[in-house]
Parts: C-alpha cells; structure tokens; sequence
C-alpha cells in the first residue's frame, strides 16, 4: 500500500488527519529569509502548510552559506534575492503548496498589509527595529505572531498572542539605542543555534495553525554551545506601551522616505513612499544618461564618482559606500527621486 | 546576602566569559545593583537583556534576596 506525502505526520496523534487538513488550508507570513526564516520556511512547507508568503529585501551572500539552509553558491554568484531562491528551492521541496515571494523591505509602509490576511507571522529578522515595528503591527492587527531570535550561539523564542499575554516589547523593554547591542555581524552566530530556534518557531507556528492547546506560553532561552535550555514566565505589563496601552508609534512614524543601516556593510537602504508614482524603467534610463547601469534581473546597478547603488523595481535603493543614513538620502534625491535637477 | 549568578553564551563576556559568578551584596539591594556590580548598564550596555529568577523575568527595581540565583539573559537581535 502506498502512503500519502505527510503519512507520518498524520500518524503522529497531536496533528491526525484533521490537522493535516488544517496546515494545508494555512497561510503563514515569514518575515526575514535568512537562517531562520530560511530552516523555518523549509519546515512549514515540509510539512505541507498551504501557503508561504516569504519577505526578504536581501541577495545571497556568501557570507550567508555558513547556515541558511536554502541557498546554494550558485545563487550568491547569480546575486539572487533571497526570496526569489528560497521560492525556487521551496517549490521543488514541495509543488503542492503555494509560495509567495516578495523582494521587499518590510517597513512602517507595507507590514499591515502584509500580515493582515495571514494566520501566523513567523519571525525571521535580523534585527530589533523591524521587529518592534511587526509587534506593533501584530498588536494593533490582532495576528498572532512567534518571536525568535539568535545571536552567537544564543537564542530565544516566544509566541506573541494578542490579548492573551505579554509582547515582544514586555519581553525585552523598549527598543535599545542603534548600536547599543551586538548582532550576529559583530559577535557571529553558529548554525546549530539557528536551527534549534527555527524549530521551535515553526512548531509553534504549526500548533497554531492548527489550533493545538499545547501552545507555548513561556519564553525560551537557550544556548547550543553551553548546552543550557531555560523556558521562564513573562508577565503581560500593563504599562506597556504596545499590548497595554495600545501605542503604534513606530507604525504610524511614516517619512516620505524611510531609511535604514545594512548591519554590516557601509550601505543604507532607501524606501519611498508608495504613491504609486515611481517608474523603474524611467528612473533606469535617466541614470544611463548619468554613470554606468548594469541591468540584472531583479535590480539594476548605477555607479559613477559619485554614487555606488543598487535599484529595486519597487522604489528601494541600497546605497553603498556611504557614512550616514543624510548622505544615503542625498544620493537617493538626486539620483533616484530625482530632486532639484 | 549571597547571591548567585549565572551567564550563558555570549553574555559570559559580562564575567570574563565565566558562567558563574558568587557574589555579595547588601541587604534590601535590588536588580540594578546587581548590575552594577557587573558594570551593566540596562539599555545601554551591548549584550545584557534582563534578568531571570526562579524561571521568571523580573524588572530590575526588584529587589534580591539571600539565596537567590539569578540569570543574565542577552538580547537575540539576529535571525
């Protein structure tokens, strides 16, 4: 007798067939592609989650190798955006699912719509800020949404429930200063953390697509290189300023054009508003006029003595080479908005 | 009073990369002077997270108590 793709996932009594019936009709947002939005994604659809939507404004680097479980060294040498290869590699995981990939940064603009029509926002991010802005939009949206995060070889993870318990910002106070805490760019991170994390979230992120009372409400901390595992209480705090008093600063903090450091890299990204105005192939053409263009195919390059960027066709432009987030702006206003010409 | 801590993965760089630490503190003293000790400064200091007691979170404005073993966890910013 020939048994069915998710047989031993149906066998396994706490998903059954029921809940095999639920990951198929469930749709999943995973913001950040990388280590562990990448193992997470691999996981869910695995498992045969109906839908992925995968975020990411990043290209494979080789850098990313060493643990991002989906990406080859034929992407880094294509410059592939992550979430275009993750989608390619996914669907030939798995045909029968759908994958949506966006080449986008998720930002103050687009994060509602991006969560809104889906069950569960899994946390991929490779920093604070964007994920103080998702806890805001989960919060205010009512989306449930699974916190990880890792660096050296340290993590942790925890289920954000609207309504029923604390939030990212309860866990980890306010938002720190910029530079005021390490990242996996100045102290590292090892795969076995990354994996251990990432299976924790898509668990989580299965239990609550099919509705399992199992789900986690502790936190974890857990290190793989100390071998150490702590699950601990947080309480919902009713001075804070998300879940207790309903404040979306960061969500409603909208500039016509929104800029953040590439931890890393001496580069800044660069989002516009979307009015709907932008013209990629026009802006393209003015910048042939201005230095030297080189066309790929999910983003255009423009160097010349002055600016060294990379132009995506929803409006974003990662500036490299450049001090401060002002002098990313400039760069942007007179190469790509095209300001006081 | 005696208080024990401990650090796991890289906020063992707050203690010279040791995961223990005994230490003494004055009675009726608080999370925050638990930090000084160690030259933490919440918010600010790169690393440090918040503390862990008797497998809960608590501010740092609470208070200590003899006996108590408590976690300097880090802050996982990366993916």
């Amino acid at each position: 007798m020939q048994v069915g793709r998710y047989h031993r996932q149906e066998i396994f009594y706490p998903i059954g067939k029921e809940g095999q019936e639920k990951l198929a009709a469930g749709r999943v947002c995973i913001i950040g592609i990388g280590a562990l939005g990448g193992s997470v994604a691999a996981m869910l659809a695995q498992a045969g989650v109906g839908y992925l939507r995968l975020i990411d404004r990043d290209i494979v680097e080789l850098t990313n190798l060493q643990r991002q479980v989906l990406f080859t060294e034929q992407d880094v040498e294509d410059q592939v955006p992550k979430a275009e290869a993750a989608r390619e590699h996914l669907s030939r995981m798995n045909s029968e699912i759908e994958i949506d990939a966006r080449i986008i940064d998720a930002n103050p603009y687009n994060i509602e719509k991006l969560i809104t029509d889906v069950d569960v926002v899994v946390d991929g991010l490779d920093n604070l800020e964007t994920r103080y802005l998702l806890n805001e939009a989960c919060q205010k949206n009512g989306i449930k949404y699974v916190y990880g995060g890792v660096v050296g070889s340290g993590g942790m993870v925890m289920n954000v429930l609207p309504g029923d318990g604390p939030c990212l910002e309860c866990l980890l106070g306010p938002l720190p200063e910029e530079g005021s805490y390490d990242t996996c760019d100045t102290v590292g991170v090892i795969s076995p953390i990354t994996n251990i994390v990432a299976s924790y979230e898509a668990a989580e992120a299965m239990k609550i697509l099919i509705g399992s009372e199992s789900l986690l409400h502790q936190a974890i901390s857990v290190d793989a290189w100390d071998s150490y595992t702590e699950f601990f209480d947080v309480d919902q705090d009713p001075e804070c300023p998300v879940c207790g008093k309903h404040q979306y600063t960061r969500l409603e903090h909208r500039q016509k054009t929104y800029s953040a450091s590439l931890c890393g890299h001496d580069a800044y990204q660069i989002t516009p508003e979307d009015d709907g105005s932008f013209n990629y192939d026009a802006v393209v053409a003015a910048l042939e006029q201005e230095g030297t263009v080189e066309k790929k195919k999910f983003f255009t390059t423009f160097v010349n003595d002055e600016a060294d960027l990379k132009l995506f066709p929803d409006g974003r432009a990662i500036i490299n080479h450049v001090a401060s987030g002002e002098a990313a702006q400039e760069v942007f206003a007179k190469y790509i908005d095209r300001q006081e010409r | 009073m005696k208080i024990k801590i401990l650090f796991n993965g890289p906020v063992r760089q707050l203690n010279g990369w040791k995961n223990v630490a005994n230490i003494e503190l004055p009675d009726g003293s608080t999370g925050n002077d638990l930090c000084d000790y160690f030259n933490i400064i919440p918010g600010k200091t790169r690393l440090y997270g918040f503390l862990i007691r008797d497998g809960k979170k608590i501010k740092e404005e609470e208070e200590l108590h003899d006996g108590d073993t408590i976690k300097v966890n880090g802050k996982t910013s990366g993916g």
